[in-house]
């Protein structure tokens, strides 16, 4: 009774939001401030816009080829060898954002919980689930992400709003510094952060109506892009930026400086970890299953079962890489921004070539 | 194979002494199977005789409507003298029961015998007659023992098949229900009924509970159980994708809302499919009790099963992990409670669980005169003299009644039973990495969720696929008034999905206090 094309535009939407809300979202008032002291929200919502522009271009291709991903239209448009490094560059840069991803959220837990807890554990328990859970079909993973898309936003917004009663907006001025000459590199170490949205490109052959995947993603990412500019702002008008500087995931300080009224729990910090499980959950899901998937087509397979464990393995020796948590981050902001090429370049490179073609995919 | 084909069409011999024969041999020279040769003085020289198992039909039946008839037999000359003609006439103006067949053969016959039916042969005949004359001892309808409720009928089923769909018959007074019987078991041969509202039913579904029926290949079905591990979408899983009960109310509600139902001789418990995740969560009270009540009880009750899930991991990953949480006054208290205790608050947590699910199980397998001595043992030696002679914290004790009764709320008994075997799954994960453990077990209990579907229709609809806000409407949380519930519950593509025709409130007369 599985009918193939069911996800729906709000589904769409809200697996965007969810595969970007993940673990970046932990130092990004640092990175922003770095690059632009107190303009952070403002380079936040820059990195924004440059990561709307990647994800309108893959919402375009995907619309003109509406039955298939990326690693099977690019052998359309640039032919197979060409387009089958480039298939594997992605496979690569989204296995090492997966694991990327999974050691830096093993290191917060790691610091800030279960002090005495191997960073291994952490990591190789949030890999099987999204091991686990990548098993399922496209429609189970949509399922997925809509449901936890409300237990992921709403404690967003929470922290927020309750960081409110500490907030200074002096802290926030001025708004527009544009004198550091990091801006733009900040601009790009954000707009990274953003990247899981390329889950896109294999959303779009699952669709009930590909035709409004646009929308679909352009409000999903505003409204993730939006959480990420309050933040930012939230963490600012607490801290103040240089406070910011000294510490290494702001976000995490914000959601322990707040507390319930009425003193029922103390801190908050342990339950506010559920947010970052799940958060730290969607996204890796969203990833890995964005590398094994794309294994699989590169393969000519149907089934992507079987690559989720077979590159676990892989995506955890890749994790404990790292030395530390400096190197870590070192290593998370190089990603990053080379990622950018392959997520927004290549794509765009992608459009233009099948535009001057004429190459379009069967709209049946 | 070829074998059991031969046998099962053996044909009856025109020779009535040979069929009692056969019968008798095949019976294994059963004492309980009654074979009775006479004659009737309207037909000499030709001898008939009635064959039955004794205790499963209705001897008073068999007296007034089998035997006197056919002993005053007056019959014309010209019947007596052709054997298939002499049948007929029986058949057409004698014998007085309600449902009779002919049938040809042995095997035949045997297995309306063994149906309780009683079979009508005669000399020089090869063929038989059944007459419907089932009986025998059976439970009458009495009050419904597992679910009850204040509000709503209060009667349950029983174990009589026939019993059962009659007490449908009577809700749903329709033609439009429909009830399809099918044998199940080669040695039991016991009728399972497939009941559905035509109309209503998905095609596709219900093709689909028969085609899994159909597959069932057992030699013996007791209890319902059998049919709903057969048929169940998932083995591995211990959450339930069948809902049953033992309320014909309940089975009726399904049946308009679409779903199947299937009830099986021999036990009072119905399944239905397909279900959701969250209709384990209501009981037929829901929906006779005011919407407003049945909104909160129908809250409390989620609040209950995420209690018996959670609270022991809860209890021990904050005092373990995470005692920073806690108000300083209640730390203390609770540390200072924990303060003589030798174990870790995993093993405490375990000791006292492992206690209360031994007690509870005890407490159902003892006989009742025990009973008092068993709450004596459990509520003193284990509770208060534990937490005195400083084996458990006080704190652990609350827990674990807290825990125990929450469980008891769920209306649905297989759901509860879920939850307290997952606990323990949730404790040793809080044991080892505290709410990190939990929240990953969470996690990955509702991916499991998420993928497990019932007859083809996602386990938890309508919040996945659907949403929250779909979700909170549509009977998930909130129970709307009756007027308001215009939609039929499962997402799934149904032929009827409307129960009413609009979202209007019917209007109430308004008295001025004057005629």
């Amino acid at each position: 009774m599985e009918e193939k094309r069911q996800i729906t535009a709000i589904q769409t939407a809200a697996i965007i939001v969810s595969t970007i809300i993940g673990v970046g979202v932990l130092p990004l008032p640092l990175f922003a401030v770095r690059a632009g002291d107190s303009a952070a929200p403002l380079v936040t919502l820059l990195g924004m816009l440059l990561a709307i522009c990647g994800l309108a271009l893959i919402a375009w291709l995907g619309m003109r080829f509406p039955n298939q991903s990326i690693i099977q239209y690019s052998e359309a448009i640039i032919g197979k060898i060409p387009a089958w490094l480039g298939s594997l560059l992605i496979i690569v840069f989204f296995a090492v954002l997966t694991s990327l991803a999974a050691r830096e959220f093993g290191e917060v837990v790691v610091t800030s919980v279960l002090k005495r807890t191997p960073v291994e554990v952490t990591v190789i328990v949030m890999l099987l689930l999204a091991a686990i859970s990548t098993r399922k079909n496209i429609t189970t993973f949509a399922y997925l992400h809509h449901f936890y898309f409300p237990l992921l936003l709403f404690p967003g917004i929470l922290i927020v709003f309750l960081s409110l009663k500490n907030a200074d907006v002096i802290n926030l001025q001025p708004a527009f510094t544009t004198g550091s000459p990091g801006i733009w590199a900040g601009v790009l170490t954000i707009a990274a952060l953003f990247q899981g949205s390329f889950i896109l490109t294999m959303v779009i052959p699952a669709m009930r109506r590909p035709e409004r995947a646009m929308i679909a993603s352009m409000g999903g990412l505003a409204l993730a892009g939006g959480l990420y500019v309050a933040i930012v702002a939230a963490a600012v008008s607490v801290f103040g930026a240089e406070e910011i500087k000294k510490l290494l995931w702001p976000t995490l300080e914000l959601a322990k400086a707040t507390s319930l009224p009425a003193n029922v729990l103390e801190r908050l910090d342990a339950a506010f970890l559920a947010v970052w499980v799940t958060a730290v959950f969607t996204t890796l899901l969203s990833s890995h299953f964005l590398t094994v998937r794309a294994t699989a087509h590169l393969f000519r397979m149907d089934d992507h079962k079987l690559f989720s464990f077979f590159l676990l393995p892989v995506v955890f020796v890749m994790a404990m890489l790292p030395q530390n948590i400096v190197q870590m981050y070192d290593i998370i902001e190089i990603v990053g921004r080379f990622g950018l090429s392959i997520t927004i370049l290549y794509p765009g490179l992608l459009l233009l070539i099948s535009i001057f073609r004429k190459k379009r995919g069967d709209v049946s | 194979m070829n074998k059991q084909n031969a046998e099962a069409h053996t044909p009856l011999s025109p020779s009535l002494q040979a069929n009692v024969q056969a019968i008798r041999s095949r019976f294994g020279e059963s004492s309980d199977v009654v074979i009775r040769v006479f004659r009737s003085d309207a037909a000499p020289g030709r001898r008939l005789a009635i064959a039955y198992v004794d205790g499963i039909v209705d001897a008073e039946t068999i007296n007034r409507s089998v035997m006197e008839p056919l002993m005053s037999l007056q019959l014309p000359e010209y019947v007596i003298e052709k054997g298939a003609r002499l049948l007929e006439a029986l058949r057409g103006c004698v014998v007085s029961v309600g449902s009779m067949r002919d049938i040809h053969t042995l095997d035949e016959a045997l297995q309306y015998m063994a149906d309780g039916l009683c079979v009508i042969m005669a000399d020089g005949s090869a063929a038989a007659l059944t007459a419907d004359v089932n009986g025998g001892e059976e439970r009458s309808v009495g009050i419904a023992q597992t679910q009850t409720v204040i509000r709503g009928p209060q009667y349950g089923f029983v174990e009589s098949l026939r019993t059962n769909i009659s007490l449908i018959r009577r809700v749903i007074r329709s033609s439009s229900l429909h009830v399809q019987i099918h044998k199940v078991g080669k040695q039991t041969h016991t009728n399972v009924a497939v009941l559905y509202v035509h109309g209503i039913v998905d095609e596709g579904i219900l093709k689909e509970v028969y085609r899994r029926l159909a597959a069932i290949d057992i030699d013996g079905i007791l209890e319902s159980g059998y049919i709903e591990e057969f048929i169940q979408d998932e083995t591995f899983t211990l959450f339930p994708t069948l809902l049953n009960t033992e309320r014909p109310d309940t089975v009726a509600a399904a049946l308009l809302e679409g779903r199947v139902a299937i009830i099986v001789d021999g036990t009072p418990i119905a399944l239905m499919a397909p279900t959701t995740f969250f209709s384990f969560f209501q009981s037929p009270e829901d929906f006779y009790q005011r919407y407003d009540i049945a909104t909160f009880i129908r809250v409390i009750r989620y609040v209950a099963y995420v209690v018996s899930m959670l609270l022991p991991a809860l209890y021990i990953a904050v005092t373990t992990y995470h005692q920073e949480m806690l108000p300083t006054t209640l730390l203390i208290s609770l540390a200072a409670q924990r303060e003589g205790i030798p174990f870790p608050g995993l093993v405490e947590a375990l000791l006292m669980e492992m206690t209360f699910e031994v007690l509870r199980e005890a407490g159902l397998r003892m006989p009742r005169a025990i009973g008092p001595a068993i709450s004596i043992v459990g509520a003193l030696v284990l509770g208060q003299s534990a937490v005195q002679a400083g084996i458990v914290s006080a704190g652990m004790v609350i827990v674990v009644s807290f825990t125990a009764i929450s469980n008891f709320v769920m209306p649905e008994f297989n759901m509860a039973a879920t939850s307290r075997i997952i606990r323990f799954g949730f404790m040793l994960m809080a044991g080892m990495l505290g709410f990190f453990g939990i929240f990953v077990s969470g996690l990955f209990m509702l991916i499991h969720l998420a993928s497990l579907r019932s007859f083809g229709v996602p386990y938890m609809s309508p919040l996945a696929p659907g949403g929250a806000a779909q979700g909170l409407f549509r009977d998930m949380f909130i129970r709307m008034p009756w007027w308001a519930i215009v939609m039929r519950p499962l997402d799934m593509k149904m032929r009827n999905p409307k129960r009413r025709p609009n979202k209007k409130k019917p209007p109430a007369q308004r008295h001025s206090g004057k005629p």
